[in-house]
């Protein structure tokens, strides 16, 4: 799979799990690795950088396996983010596939 | 790399933020570690699975940068420009540094060119005449403002403020001429090492023959 792809698309998928229902850092990864393959290292860098940019809230839940794990949540900033990157790439995914289809007649 | 390793190395490259962030960040890959190894993986396999800790440290670093849709946009634009003239300088730095080397390999070069090696006694040498000519200018500094005395108190002679203009204008020379002639003392020190030898071009004639 195409670096550039994944990168581009990445900060969607993940808000868009997260809106889901709430994730916390393993379990998000998890989410996202069935959409794209991506490097570990470059996830949770992006949540940091959501949550300082108020995208996501955090919260600490017990659980019952082991310590409290901290929970990433969508906030209302993040909803409204989140939209906007899906007609983003709705847009730009329309676009492209029609110009292929051109393309290929 | 063990867990432990992991977390330290990480930990030093992240010391630049806060205690309590790098704390929150410990604990976030400590309990992803923690959570890949229930699901069977090895110490080495969920470290590996982050990939250089290097690029993982800038890149979690990166996230602190203060977001442009911040409306705290001027401590931005402060901090970027501080940040550029940092770098402009080292750029300015660095072509001084280039250049000052570039002309040193030059006279390196001719100075091998005439056939006279490196050593240490070089280097000695090389250093005496220096200070040699520097004390040369200090000494010569004593004829020079001397004149200077005398000029300021002819000159004050005149109505100020044109005795004033006059003494400026008469200094002002004067620290020209002396710049000149310590400039002098250097190249006459040191020009023979910088010129080409040309004996040199006569004695491999003679063993052509």
């Amino acid at each position: 799979m195409n670096i550039q792809f994944k990168k581009g698309v990445l900060e969607l998928i993940v808000l868009l799990s997260v809106h889901k229902k709430d994730m916390y850092g393993y379990e998000l990864m998890a989410e996202v690795s069935k959409v794209i393959d991506i490097n570990d290292g470059t996830i949770y860098p992006l949540l940091k950088r959501l949550t300082n940019e108020n995208y996501f809230e955090t919260y600490l839940m017990e659980s019952s396996e082991g310590p409290s794990r901290k929970y990433y949540k969508l906030t209302i900033l993040g909803e409204k983010r989140m939209q906007e990157l899906l007609m983003s790439w709705q847009d730009f995914s329309k676009n492209v596939n029609q110009f292929i289809e051109e393309c290929d007649k | 790399m063990t867990k432990k390793k992991f977390l330290n190395e990480l930990e030093k490259k992240l010391s630049v933020l806060d205690d309590s962030e790098i704390q929150d960040i410990m604990n976030e890959y400590s309990d992803i570690i923690d959570e890949k190894l229930k699901h069977g993986k090895t110490e080495k396999e969920a470290i590996e699975d982050f990939g250089s800790l290097d690029d993982l440290a800038k890149e979690i670093l990166s996230a602190y940068k203060i977001n442009p849709n911040y409306k705290e946009g001027h401590k931005d634009e402060f901090e970027a420009s501080a940040k550029k003239l940092g770098e402009d300088f080292d750029e300015f730095i660095k072509k001084g540094a280039e250049k000052a080397s570039k002309a040193t390999k030059k006279v390196m070069e001719q100075v091998r060119e005439n056939d006279q090696e490196f050593t240490i006694e070089f280097v000695f040498e090389l250093l005496f005449k220096a200070i040699a000519a520097l004390l040369l200018c200090v000494v010569a500094t004593i004829p020079v403002t001397i004149i200077k005395e005398l000029g300021e108190s002819l000159l004050g002679m005149f109505v100020s403020p044109l005795s004033n203009i006059l003494i400026f204008l008469f200094e002002f020379v004067l620290g020209i001429l002396f710049l000149i002639f310590c400039g002098f003392i250097f190249v006459a020190m040191f020009k023979q090492y910088v010129t080409p030898n040309k004996k040199k071009e006569t004695k491999k004639e003679v063993k052509k023959i």
